[in-house]
């Protein structure tokens, strides 16, 4: 268990929030709000972001890493991947990989994104 | 023990709970393991933060959690007159974990309603242990008390065991694991206030002269 006492003493440039049954954009957004994380350096910063899930997280050790590292990366080295377009790699992800039609992706995985995307 | 070194023994015990009240208060991990100095808290308001509103409520929250279980302990050995006795032996821990586990299962795991029903089942298993107690027809009532309680208790316990059999392994599962636990670690301020006058409650209540 990590507490926020601990999160301080590591007084990290970024936090990436993970929330597996809810929407992890609110939850970022309530750590941002809490009086004490207010203080912390990446708050400040505009550094903290939930991170992406569409029916399952994409920190998850399976397919989905595929988009959750490329996702991980352009957010660390933002001027090394400023041509990604996570979005379009969601879609080539579920086009290529699970021969999905663009109906099922665009129509029931699209409205499921959460996260800090575009 | 005489009147007075009851008093030096009560004030000692009270020092040694203000001094490791103290002590946790002002020590931690932030910003270093180690103490935070008053210069510290001067300088960095995250540090003030932490202290005020992460450490305080904690240690706080855990006197009074504390305080609450060497009172119901107490209570109930004047109260069946037997020394002993604690709610972990007369099927009241035990009758809470059920009460709990049930709640976060089939009543919809609201804290309130977690809360209510393992006071509910707390009292349940402690009215079993006494009616069994005195159906017993062994021992003096302080062997009947206990036997009667570790027959609840186990009763109990393969309640919880079934449920947590039952239960969701990826969201009922761990709450009740963390329930059973129990921690101080996500305690604040609003976590603590409702705690402050049901601990004040069962206090009084429980130091109330009882006359004669």
């Amino acid at each position: 268990m990590v507490t926020l006492e601990q999160i301080a003493a590591w007084a990290p440039d970024q936090v990436y929030v993970i929330d597996y049954f809810g929407d992890p954009t609110q939850a970022a957004e309530k750590l941002r709000a809490d009086p004490v994380a207010r203080n912390l350096r990446a708050v400040q910063t505009g550094q903290v972001f939930g991170f992406p899930k569409d029916t399952y997280s994409w920190d998850q050790p399976d397919s989905r890493w595929i988009l959750g590292l490329q996702w991980l990366a352009s957010h660390i080295h933002p001027d090394r991947f400023a041509d990604l377009d996570i979005l379009q790699e969601f879609t080539t992800f579920y086009r290529t990989l699970y021969r999905l039609d663009d109906g099922a992706i665009e129509g029931q995985l699209r409205p499921m994104l959460r996260g800090s995307l575009p | 023990m005489t009147l007075r070194s009851h008093r030096t023994g009560f004030l000692l015990l009270l020092l040694a709970l203000l001094a490791t009240a103290a002590l946790s208060v002002f020590f931690g991990r932030y910003p270093r393991l180690g103490w935070l100095s008053p210069g510290n808290l001067r300088a960095d308001p995250l540090a003030a933060q932490l202290l005020w509103n992460l450490r305080l409520p904690r240690v706080t929250a855990a006197v009074l959690v504390g305080a609450a279980l060497s009172a119901s302990g107490l209570t109930l050995q004047m109260l069946f007159r037997n020394p002993l006795v604690e709610p972990g032996f007369l099927g009241v821990s035990q009758g809470a974990a059920f009460g709990a586990a049930f709640a976060i299962l089939y009543l919809g795991r609201s804290p309130l309603t977690v809360q209510a029903s393992a006071a509910v089942f707390a009292l349940l298993g402690l009215w079993l242990t006494y009616f069994l107690a005195g159906h017993l027809r062994y021992g003096g009532w302080i062997l009947r008390m206990v036997l009667a309680g570790i027959a609840v208790s186990a009763l109990f316990s393969a309640g919880v065991g079934m449920l947590k059999y039952l239960a969701d392994p990826l969201t009922q599962l761990p709450e009740i694991t963390f329930w059973l636990l129990g921690g101080l670690w996500s305690t604040r301020w609003p976590t603590f206030l409702p705690i402050l006058p049901l601990t004040v409650l069962g206090l009084g209540c429980s130091s109330w002269p009882a006359g004669g």
